[in-house]
């Protein structure tokens, strides 16, 4: 089973993040999409909202965990303003 | 490094909402109005029901925002409702959303509320029971 890792982070640390994963045997796949966010950082460039990245890593079960906790520790998210992290399941997958 | 601990938080879901560009803001609005604390909005190209709607398809916009939003299990299916009704998606062409479960999240916590969620809780005190009481019966004067 594949599961789905997602993070929402500061603009540019998407970047730095899959530049330094993409070489993790691992790691099935690893997206990065620019966005804007309302409510995760106080700076906001746009008045109510502030640049964000949000990567998407598809990994393994039995890596997930490794993964989600190395992400975590990447954007250090034992420091307020960092983002957030999640897991998502994936029920079906290619053959 | 190695005092850093990570708080895994469960019972959340996230909803992905997609609506023609400029319509976002519409639907985040409703959410944040019935409890959800913000959004992550990104740009994106949507086809098909564009196409599939022939000359119609012109007033619908090819550009689209997607709308995602963590929320927990409880206020869910309102912020879902509330996005529903502001984007309109019971009109055709409007938009599509969504909702998966989420197995974990992390995410900063403060250590005050960490500590204010570890404290045990007191239980509560059990409620007295009415119990039946036996009353002598009087019986009739004949």
């Amino acid at each position: 089973m594949i599961t789905e890792i997602g993070a929402f982070m500061h603009k540019g640390a998407g970047l730095e993040l899959m530049n330094e994963l993409h070489g993790d045997k691992d790691i099935l796949g690893i997206f990065v999409e620019a966005g804007r966010t309302e409510d995760l950082f106080a700076y906001r460039e746009f008045g109510s909202a502030s640049e964000n990245d949000i990567v998407t890593i598809l990994v393994e079960n039995r890596h997930a965990t490794k993964i989600f906790d190395l992400i975590c520790s990447k954007i250090g998210l034992d420091k307020p303003q960092r983002g957030m992290v999640f897991q998502m399941p994936l029920h079906k997958q290619p053959k | 490094m190695a005092d850093r601990q990570i708080t895994y938080l469960t019972d959340a879901l996230i909803i992905t909402c997609i609506v023609q560009a400029s319509h976002a803001d519409t639907v985040v609005k409703a959410a944040q109005n019935v409890g959800a604390q913000g959004a992550t909005v990104t740009y994106a190209r949507g086809t098909g029901v564009r196409e599939r709607m022939g000359l119609m398809g012109v007033t619908i916009d090819e550009q689209k925002e997607m709308v995602r939003i963590i929320v927990s299990e409880e206020q869910a299916d309102r912020v879902f409702e509330a996005m529903y009704l502001a984007g309109e998606l019971d009109k055709p062409g409007m938009g599509i959303m969504f909702m998966n479960k989420l197995d974990r999240i992390a995410t900063y916590i403060p250590d005050e509320v960490l500590a204010e969620a570890d404290k045990p809780k007191a239980k509560p005190k059990p409620k007295k029971r009415k119990t039946a009481t036996r009353r002598p019966i009087k019986k009739a004067k004949k």
